[in-house]
């Protein structure tokens, strides 16, 4: 995401009556809030929670929000206000079990992976936003078998007799569809640091990230709540 | 249809509009341009859904007159009900009103439609909150709304808002909804519909419906938002074990194929794809014709094998010179009791070579008219190379 997409969106979302604005706000960046949420040791409903916590706060603050570039990236601002609705979930999470007497240091689990600072997490889940949205600029671009040749070839592993069953293609083609799409994701990557690793990036990015199928819901009931403020 | 109408009182709660008939018991959900409500006859108890939508036009929108006409069209191109496109009861205007009386859908656990508050109509779209479909499943939805639509296709219409939101289940089968937007296909029509559904190329013809109607069973199959197509998600994996899962793909990926040339003319087109795969054994046609191309494959493979065994292990063959000596030339040549003939027939006579012979050993004898036959026994031709016949001496080879 560069600065420029940032400030005419944020521009857009100041006017809350453009609700355009909106469905590319939450379709851009639920993923990475939901995913550093699960990192941060919450459950799937929480993480769910969090999402809906920090999606009406943006809608909260959308007046008082003016985006300027020279005071910092949107990123931090954004994962400052990821970190602390995490916070608080996990604070009122141990209150919760304090007051039925248990052990509110047992209350949420661990973060996933605790030797990594918060904001470094968030760093982390960021990049890998970028490459799987990098990876859907190159699958608009490409022929729909292409692009599908490519992902279950190369990143869900299936054996190519089934892709190109799948997809109709012949098993040349499914071997030239895998070359065409990595050809063009390094491109688009440029100077991407692990570009010699990049198939395996995007797998581990597709891996952390939520599954999309939890969108319809989410997408739903956060409507549902948005609307009623 | 699957949001909670805005049509509200002052208070808040919803009114309900005078009716002839019906009861009206409460908003189930809003269209494009109007508001559905849950109903009763009041005679029979019999509930039905109505759709309502103003009279009143908003700037140069006219709703209700886009309703009416495409209702009209509908009514005029189609010689029955089909049991794939939601039924129109009735059609009638109140003072504020035009309003259609419909089948109300199932409720969404599956069961009838009831006027229990907890009834939620069963459209595609809330089904799939509850995530993918089964392969078996989507099969039969996909063909019931293919009917549908083909139906208003062979009637020379379009139906340009086929989406989840539209089709609902009425008695457990799939009936495609709204025809608010239906228009005919043989003229222009305008790019509306909704945002996701419609074709790159803007073109709102038959194959444009093929293209929603593609993304209707994407979603099927996925669970996924239409702008994730061909994403295919944790999916992806069943499709080592369900051919059909497999076909019902390709099926998408050719009805949305970006260039309208290469899909489907039309529901029907698509319908008929469909219903060409071997069911209900959920083999796909490619299932029926691969134990041919396996076979005709196979047999090829083995005579190929075949035929380089015997190329690696056959004997090395040899020239072999064959004479006579005088005074006796033109004697012809047996091998094992084979005459030995040249390419044209005639046979081969003394003196001559007889090529590419295996080098294996072989009976020769000569036999020449006016003459007994002359039997030179067994030779090696891995060891020989000339043979040269004596009559009334002993044999020898040199």
């Amino acid at each position: 995401m560069n600065s420029a997409t940032s400030a005419t969106l944020l521009e857009r979302l100041q006017d809350g009556a453009d609700p355009l604005a909106w469905d590319d706000f939450f379709a851009r960046y639920w993923p990475m809030i939901y995913a550093f949420a699960k990192h941060r040791g919450c459950s799937h409903h929480t993480a769910e929670e969090v999402v809906q916590d920090v999606m009406l706060s943006v809608f909260k603050h959308r007046d008082v929000f003016q985006y300027d570039p020279g005071c910092g990236r949107f990123r931090d601002w954004l994962g400052a206000l990821v970190r602390n609705q995490v916070a608080t979930r996990r604070r009122r999470a141990s209150e919760r079990i304090r007051a039925r007497g248990g052990d509110a240091e047992a209350g949420l689990p661990e973060p996933a992976a605790a030797e990594i600072e918060p904001d470094a997490a968030w760093e982390a889940v960021f990049e890998q936003s970028l490459l799987v949205a990098m990876l859907d600029v190159v699958r608009r671009e490409m022929k729909p078998a292409v692009y599908l040749a490519f992902e279950l070839l190369a990143l869900q592993g299936l054996p190519c007799a089934t892709v190109a069953r799948a997809t109709g293609l012949s098993r040349h083609a499914v071997y030239r569809s895998r070359k065409q799409v990595l050809k063009r994701l390094r491109r688009l990557a440029g100077s991407y640091r692990d570009l010699g690793r990049l198939e395996q990036s995007i797998k581990q990015a597709l891996r952390s990230l939520p599954d999309a199928a939890l969108e319809r819901s989410l997408t739903t009931r956060i409507e549902k709540t948005m609307r009623s403020r | 249809m699957g949001d909670p109408p805005k049509h509200a009182s002052p208070d808040g709660s919803p009114v309900p509009p005078e009716i002839p008939d019906l009861d009206l018991l409460r908003p189930i959900g809003r269209g494009g341009f109007g508001e559905v409500w849950l109903a009763a006859n009041r005679t029979t108890g019999h509930l039905r859904a109505v759709k309502l939508i103003p009279l009143e036009r908003s700037g140069t929108a006219d709703p209700a007159g886009r309703e009416i006409t495409s209702l009209t069209r509908l009514e005029a191109n189609l010689q029955r009900q089909h049991p794939n496109l939601l039924t129109i009861h009735h059609v009638g205007k109140t003072a504020d009103h035009l309003f259609y009386v419909m089948d109300a859908a199932d409720d969404l656990s599956g069961g009838p439609a009831s006027s229990d508050p907890g009834y939620q109509p069963a459209t595609l779209q809330r089904r799939l909150e509850g995530g993918p479909l089964g392969a078996e499943r989507c099969l039969g939805y996909a063909e019931q709304l293919l009917t549908g639509l083909a139906s208003l296709h062979e009637a020379g219409m379009v139906h340009r808002d086929v989406k989840p939101a539209n089709c609902l289940l009425v008695h457990g089968e799939l009936k495609l909804a709204d025809f608010g937007l239906v228009a005919e296909a043989d003229r222009q029509a305008s790019r509306v519909g909704t945002r996701g559904y419609m074709p790159p190329d803007g073109r709102m013809d038959t194959r444009a419906d093929v293209y929603a109607a593609g993304l209707v069973i994407y979603e099927m199959l996925t669970a996924l938002p239409p702008d994730r197509f061909p994403r295919l998600g944790p999916r992806a994996h069943e499709l080592d074990e369900s051919p059909l899962l497999g076909a019902l793909v390709r099926l998408v990926l050719r009805a949305c194929d970006p260039d309208p040339k290469r899909r489907f003319r039309d529901a029907r087109e698509m319908l008929a794809e469909l219903k060409g795969w071997e069911l209900p054994a959920a083999a796909p046609r490619w299932r029926s014709r691969r134990p041919w191309i396996l076979s005709i494959a196979a047999v090829a493979i083995a005579a190929g094998l075949a035929a380089i065994v015997w190329w690696a292990t056959r004997p090395p063959r040899v020239d072999v010179n064959f004479l006579t000596a005088k005074p006796h030339f033109d004697a012809e040549i047996y091998l094992d009791d084979v005459r030995q003939e040249t390419a044209d027939g005639a046979p081969c006579t003394t003196p001559c070579t007889i090529k590419d012979l295996p080098a294996r050993v072989h009976r020769v004898k000569f036999k020449r008219e006016g003459l007994p036959d002359l039997d030179y026994g067994p030779v090696d031709f891995a060891q020989t190379r000339q043979i040269v016949g004596r009559w009334g001496q002993s044999l020898n080879s040199e």
